[in-house]
């Protein structure tokens, strides 16, 4: 499985075509990323009062209209040709497309996310849990608008994907009165755990994300702007997208399992940026 | 002989995240000042980093509470408040037990 900041990003942009924003899903694989990242851009088109349309293609359709996205977009008034699913079982979909509308809701989906993973590994439950509230509560603290959260078992490679996403301001909107000039600086600061606040102790969510991600054999990939990061075992990789998404999205990638083996002095440590 | 700290008492629940909470739940303790702070952390399965630091933001760093007695908890939701309690200078009031609740608060 690649990282999402390993998959093209073309499908997160949004173009106009005779008057409505059009994000085109039609290529590539589908991550929950792209999902949050689809509902986020289509929330900040209904703010703004923009039609926006999604086109995904006939082998993307399903996974898409499982995970919620076309009842999303449908309660945005966004077009799409998704068609409404049958309720089914669906264990392996631990969170459908849904938006963050609260502190106390966020913390109920991360909840209700750690339960169903928690009997197969109990620390990466613990690790969802902590993610999802650390990336959820950043949003509404910090962005200014609603984000959406999704999140998906990978079964037979025994991952969680999970992902956040909002267009608020957007990593370089917060951190330029910390010096960032553009996204790829925003990033880089965000990652160090360079807060917009003067409050003590701020900033720490990611970088203590990061770190937990890594200590399950899991990475995380961040994109803001026109930057993308893939933070892993190796360290910090950087590099710049040709079609910026016009907001902020994390997606992590945590494995169920592995780390039941190893020591705990072996699996922390931070990383270095690269 | 001077008389002993007052003693304020935070059981925690299953989960905690975000300083929003933390705030949520010293609020009704106020005024922390000069207070032992104990903070019953055994029926904490999971506790964000967000949620530790403004714990100790509010109760030693703001707060001034004479201390701040963490009783049991996960390991990771330990080391947050410990690593808060340093990045603020503040560590020399903190303690950490994993001794029950009822020796702690008459110690």
């Amino acid at each position: 499985m690649r990282d999402l900041a390993e998959l093209s990003l073309t499908p997160l942009s949004g173009r106009l075509v005779e008057g409505t924003v059009e994000v085109d899903l039609r290529d590539g694989w589908l991550q929950p990323g792209h999902l949050v990242g689809v509902a986020a851009l289509a929330q900040s088109c209904a703010s703004r009062g923009r039609p926006f349309r999604l086109a995904v293609g006939p082998t993307r359709t399903s996974y898409a209209s499982r995970m919620h996205l076309g009842a999303v977009l449908s309660q945005l008034g966004a077009g799409h040709a998704l068609p409404p699913v049958p309720e089914r079982a669906r264990e392996r979909d631990l969170l459908e497309v849904t938006p963050l509308v609260s502190p106390d809701g966020t913390r109920r989906l991360a909840a209700l996310v750690r339960d169903k993973v928690l009997a197969q590994d109990p620390e990466a439950a613990g690790a969802l849990y902590a993610c999802l509230t650390e990336l959820g509560l950043n949003v509404q603290e910090h962005a200014g608008t609603t984000g959406f959260a999704a999140a998906q078992t990978l079964l037979r490679r025994e991952e969680v994907l999970f992902a956040v996403a909002d267009c608020g301001r957007g990593l370089a909107g917060t951190l330029a009165l910390r010096g960032a000039t553009n996204d790829r600086e925003a990033v880089e600061l965000a990652l160090r755990g360079v807060s917009r606040l003067d409050a003590p102790d701020r900033g720490l969510g990611l970088r203590t994300m990061v770190a937990l991600v890594g200590r399950l054999g899991g990475s995380l990939s961040l994109i803001s702007g026109g930057a993308v990061a893939l933070a892993g075992r190796a360290g910090v990789r950087y590099r710049e997208s040709r079609t910026p998404f016009a907001g902020t999205l994390v997606q992590g990638r945590v494995r169920l399992g592995i780390h039941t083996a190893l020591p705990r002095q072996e699996k922390g440590g931070h990383w270095s940026h690269v | 002989m001077s008389e002993p700290s007052p003693t304020r008492t935070l059981v925690l629940p299953y989960l905690v995240a975000g300083r929003d909470l933390a705030d949520a739940m010293v609020d009704p303790l106020e005024p922390v000042a000069g207070t032992r702070f104990v903070v019953d952390c055994r029926p904490l399965a999971t506790g964000s980093v967000s949620f530790a630091s403004q714990l100790v933001v509010r109760v030693l760093d703001q707060g001034g509470a004479g201390a701040l007695v963490l009783v049991g908890g996960p390991q990771e939701f330990v080391e947050h408040v410990c690593g808060a309690a340093e990045r603020l200078g503040v560590a020399d009031r903190l303690t950490v037990t994993a001794s029950d609740l009822a020796g702690v608060a008459s110690a």
